[in-house]
């Protein structure tokens, strides 16, 4: 959530993807299958389960986890906790994901652009970016959260406005250290076409930082954007994803912390599993940064 | 080391403007019309019209803008259309709950962060270290909004060992000691993920500057540990570990909302968000640009540490 | 001393559990309320959590008596006017000003400060007109004619038509012609009076610290009873959890609005709970005909019968809510309890939306505000709805957005959108149902219209005679609801919670309350 969480890594070069490395990294298959797991829950939740995440059953509140055949219990409304968290899961990785991806994808346009045609460009492009830095990263997401009508949507759009000038920056930090490679140099001089150079040195050599870089940012965009949801600011009742679920809880608190606790510990493991995964990830990409 | 610190001075002013630019314009982008909410449901057209006037929210908009920010550069920031009150005397004193609030959270992150980051360092791939990488990956993960009220859980209702919300006793002001009790629970939520941040980054950059050469040699020949940390690992360790501060100090102004809104902390977090909620432009726009300002100072003041320490970074 | 405060915040824990949860003067009472008063100017200013500490400081010529809890609505007697004579044409009061009475600035309350007060509010001509302030107290003003003085301790206004509600409709929220210091708003300006605010009441102003508190103390001069409380320390924690906390920690010692699902809870520990059976508003829905499907009075009509009130005021309300057939607000003289229309029966909406030609079913869009309360009243009508085959999409907005869509009325796209409101005169029910009151001109939302409704409004408010009076507003309640314009869901009963210490409060059919009868043991 914070700046320095996702103060850009140091660029690297590109080595080959080394899957054996990464099978080895136990922590980091861990979370990908974990990931996996909770992503192919949230996909197919109108599959499996036996309850209606927004089906209320008034005899049966606040049934602690454990309770019979509710294994997570059920909240204020006797909506039961499995379901309600499962189908939150389409909602919350939704919220993680895609902005991290659209932000990512903009962000290394205006970076590769910045630093390939430096000058007037860069310093224009650097301009808008830092000026959208200088938001505190939870403020601009609220104040364009708070301004639209709440909702997925624009939960979507806030977070990914927020991201790119992150991207776009370590973007042109990788780009400016790969133009000046002697082989980038001798391809100019060979005559190749600026969009050539650029898709076929540039932006392999910047890719892979991002890639890591970003699978990061999504473990952050959970938290940020369950946050945004804790504030009213995202989806929309009855659906809940994770942090409208705590916010729900937060009434009963006293009363049946489960309804409170459980959303928050999963917000956690995803986002702990993105941040191993990125680990993971990183070390596989380039084994001189792996983790000692 | 003037002329550098001028540059990155002076290249506040424009970001300050964009800041301004992009508030001002996502305010007008927002549904909702101030009179109907000022006036009530009942008011007449005529009388919604003639206070829209009276707010000169029927002018154009570059004029609007042009109007306010000749104001603000003059030291005005005129008065809340919620609360008639001045804004330089609303948002104020909400700033300083807010910074009471930062500066301890930022205490106590670099409290536990520098110990605990040194000693895991010190003692690499021991028990100790395992668990301290553990916590942090688990911290830095934790939603702080989440963890609050957890904590409220725990503390507060169970334990009753500390008040659930509030910045002093509600019957009145407690003085110090009863802020300093309100305090504890929201500076560690906001403390706990910049805390395992800074623990990884002093951890990592102790670790690195033990394995340079030189400080393997000074090791090799017989220097004592205090003397060998003190003489050539800290401060070389040091600009990266002042950086990671310093962005958390940024983040925690600004971030520390979601704490205030847990904990009713009456800082700038929740003032925003309510003036938001009531598009009170005037406050908006100061406490925004408090905020910004206050992370771009912070940034600056953290280079100019760097370059102090690195004198060769100036140039980059 | 920063290192200090560090190593002090590090010790805090030991300390904490050695200090007493407060030590708090006598006699001053410390109320968490859901939300912030917005500025303390009775005239300029809407909304009723503010009436809540505006009713303390000021009061007015009229007011209403809120010390009984077991009335239909509030006795109005007198307040600043020692009693009022209406001509027989229903177009003349003549007020009788209480002697001896002075503003909290020690400024004497006369026949001109009277006048003065009328000036700002009413009289756009007059140098101590305020714009904001007639904007506000407009259902009260645009009714006069002239006022004047016809001594000291007299005051005459005038008024356009006769209007026997008039009284009644000056003291609802959204502007009250309460009587402000002319000194203050001299001293302070018509805007500082918001931050100065100086009237006669059982309290006074003592300090306000925006979002955090607002404290006033007893008005040792006040003209009737003295207030009991040295104290009262208003603290708006928007947040349910925080107010039921502050309540169980002894932080506070009344809340307001508690969470329902909390009450119970609360009593068994031995605070205890007062609600209001007569509280002056209701919750409903405004139905859109301008929506196709709505206009279709069998889609209307099975709409109120497929929700399940009883249920909910049941579980959610958890008994402190009530089900509600009828627009008229309890608290009103109008009000009758056993007003019924639409009962719940799901089968016969299945069927009237089949005569209607859905029997496939129907999409319609619900638009409601953020409450923070996670809609759930909604979302229970939502499912009601859908059991008889309407898919509602719940689209939700936070308050500012979802006023204006509210007071401008609903496009066609919408069918539906809801609030909760009222007042303690029937004539309310002008504003939301008649044909002119179609928005701008007022808040018929569903853009509802119906002749003979309007011809028996028109006719309620020349009625004088209480029991006629009453008569006339059912004969409209009941074609409003034979057309199902509405629907009236579930009155909030105003639950109170207090700690046992505090005596003596009432919760009256008002959404405020006088606090100068309360006492704390």
């Amino acid at each position: 959530m914070s700046a320095a969480q996702i103060a850009p890594p140091r660029p690297f070069r590109q080595r080959h993807w080394r899957l054996a490395a990464f099978g080895r990294d136990w922590a980091a298959v861990a979370a990908a299958l974990l990931l996996l797991t909770i992503g192919g829950m949230a996909v197919l939740a109108p599959l499996i389960g036996a309850y209606d995440p927004y089906e209320a059953n008034n005899l049966l509140r606040f049934a602690p986890p454990g309770a019979p055949g509710h294994s997570l219990g059920t909240d204020q409304q006797g909506r039961d906790m499995l379901a309600r968290l499962v189908w939150g899961g389409r909602v919350s990785l939704l919220v993680g994901v895609v902005p991290t991806v659209l932000a990512s994808i903009i962000g290394l346009g205006l970076g590769i652009l910045a630093g390939y045609a430096r000058g007037i460009v860069d310093q224009i492009i650097m301009r808008v970016l830092d000026v959208l830095f200088a938001f505190p990263m939870v403020l601009l997401a609220i104040a364009v959260a708070g301004v639209l009508t709440p909702g997925v949507g624009t939960e979507i759009v806030s977070i990914t406005i927020v991201l790119i000038p992150y991207v776009g920056r370590l973007a042109r930090t990788a780009t400016l250290s790969v133009v000046t490679m002697p082989y980038i140099e001798a391809a100019r001089a060979a005559g190749g076409s600026p969009l050539a150079i650029l898709l076929r040195y540039v932006l392999p050599n910047v890719l892979s930082p991002i890639v890591v870089y970003a699978t990061t940012l999504m473990g952050l965009m959970i938290v940020v954007g369950s946050g945004l949801s804790f504030l009213g600011l995202g989806v929309q009742p009855p659906v809940a994803d994770w942090g409208a679920m705590v916010a729900d809880g937060r009434v009963v608190l006293r009363r049946a912390p489960h309804v409170t606790v459980l959303p928050g510990v999963v917000i956690l493991a995803v986002s702990l599993a993105f941040n191993f995964l990125g680990d993971g990830l990183r070390d596989a990409l380039d084994p001189r940064t792996g983790r000692r | 080391m003037g002329r550098f610190l001028g540059h990155r001075l002076l290249g506040v002013l424009p970001v300050m403007f964009g800041v301004s630019v992009i508030i001002f314009i996502l305010m007008h982008l927002a549904p909702g019309d101030v009179a109907t909410v000022l006036l009530g449901p009942q008011a007449t057209e005529v009388a919604k019209t003639e206070l829209r006037h009276a707010l000169g929210l029927d002018q154009p908009l570059p004029l609007q803008y042009g109007k306010w920010l000749l104001r603000t550069v003059t030291g005005d920031f005129g008065t809340s259309i919620a609360t008639q009150l001045n804004v330089a005397a609303l948002v104020l004193p909400r700033f300083l709950n807010t910074l009471v609030l930062t500066v301890a959270s930022l205490l106590l992150a670099i409290v536990i962060g520098y110990s605990v980051g040194l000693f895991a360092a010190l003692r690499a791939r021991s028990v100790f270290d395992r668990v301290t990488i553990t916590v942090t990956l688990l911290a830095g993960s934790t939603p702080p909004f989440w963890l609050g009220l957890i904590l409220v859980l725990l503390f507060a209702i169970r334990l009753r060992w500390l008040p659930v919300s509030g910045m002093v006793d509600m019957a009145g002001d407690g003085g110090a000691l009863d802020v300093l009790r309100h305090l504890v629970l929201p500076a560690v939520t906001t403390a706990l993920g910049p805390a395992a941040i800074i623990t990884r980054m002093v951890r990592s950059s102790i670790r690195e500057a033990l394995d340079r050469p030189h400080v393997r040699v000074a090791r090799a020949k017989g220097l004592k540990r205090g003397a060998l940390l003190r003489r050539h690992v800290i401060l070389n360790a040091l600009p990266p570990i002042i950086t990671i501060t310093g962005l958390q100090l940024g983040y925690l102004l600004g971030g520390a909302l979601l704490t205030e809104v847990v904990f009713a902390w009456p800082g700038l977090g929740a003032l925003l968000y309510d003036s938001i909620t009531a598009r009170d432009m005037p406050v908006v726009q100061a406490t925004t640009l408090l905020i910004a300002l206050s992370f771009v100072l912070v940034n600056i003041a953290v280079d100019v540490i760097n370059v102090l320490l690195d004198p060769r970074l100036r140039e980059a | 001393m920063a290192l200090r405060a560090g190593l002090l915040a590090a010790s805090a824990l030991a300390i904490a559990a050695t200090l007493p949860v407060s030590a708090r003067a006598a006699g001053t009472l410390i109320w968490g309320m859901p939300a912030e008063t917005d500025i303390l100017d009775p005239h300029a200013t809407g909304g009723w959590s503010t009436y809540q500490v505006t009713y303390q400081i000021f009061e007015g010529l009229a007011k209403e008596d809120l010390t009984k809890a077991d009335v239909a609505s509030p006795p109005l007697v007198p307040g600043l006017a020692t009693s009022w004579d209406i001509s027989p044409d229903g177009t003349v009061y003549t007020f009788k000003l209480r002697p001896g009475v002075k503003f909290h600035d020690g400024t004497a309350f006369d026949a001109a400060a009277v006048k003065f007060n009328f000036e700002r509010f009413w009289d756009e001509s007059s140098p101590n007109f305020y714009k904001k302030a007639k904007a506000f107290v407009i259902a009260y003003t645009k009714w006069i004619k002239a006022v004047e003085i016809v001594d000291p301790m007299t005051v005459k206004v005038t008024l356009k038509a006769a209007n026997y509600q008039w009284l009644r409709q000056g003291l609802q929220s959204y502007g009250q012609p309460l009587m402000v210091s002319p000194e203050a708003v001299k001293k302070y300006g018509n805007d500082g009076i918001a931050l100065h605010p100086i009237g006669t009441g059982p309290f006074r102003f003592v300090q306000r610290d925006q979002g955090v508190k607002t404290v006033i103390e007893r008005n040792p001069d006040y003209w009737g009873t003295p207030a009991k409380l040295d104290r009262i320390i208003i603290r708006p924690l928007q947040d349910p959890a925080t107010r039921v906390n502050a309540l169980e920690n002894g932080e506070v010692q009344i809340i307001s609005t508690p969470p329902w699902d909390e009450i119970q809870r609360l009593v068994d520990a031995g605070f205890k709970l007062s609600t209001s059976p007569n509280v002056p508003y209701i919750n409903f829905i405004h139905l859109n005909f301008k929506n196709p499907a709505i206009a279709d009075i069998r889609v209307r009509k099975a709409i109120n019968m497929a929700i399940d009130r009883e249920g909910i005021a049941k579980e959610i309300y958890r008994s402190t809510g009530r089900a509600e057939y009828g627009m008229l607000s309890p608290g009103t003289d109008a009000y009758d309890p056993k007003f019924a229309s639409y009962k719940y029966d799901p089968d016969g909406a299945k069927k009237l939306l089949a005569e209607a030609g859905f029997a496939n079913g129907l999409k319609l869009t619900f638009e409601l505000a953020q409450y923070g309360t996670g809609e759930i009243v909604e979302t229970w009508i939502q499912r009601d709805l859908k059991k008889v085959g309407i898919d509602v999409e719940l689209k939700k907005y936070e308050w500012i957005t979802y006023m204006g869509k509210w007071a401008g009325g609903m496009g066609p796209d919408v069918a539906m959108n809801t609030i909760g409101w009222g007042m303690s005169t029937p004539a309310w029910i002008d504003i939301v149902s008649r044909c002119d009151s179609a928005p701008p001109g007022g808040i018929n939302s569903g853009w509802y219209c119906n002749k003979e409704v309007d011809k028996l409004l028109d006719a309620a408010i020349l009625e004088r005679d209480t029991a006629k009076m009453k008569d006339i507003y059912q004969k409209a309640n009941r074609l409003i609801m034979d057309d199902a314009a509405f629907v009236p869901t579930i009155d909030d009963l105003q639950p109170i919670v207090l700690s046992p210490k505090v005596k003596g409060f009432v919760n009256p059919p008002e959404d405020w309350f006088d606090l100068s009868i309360v006492s704390l043991d």
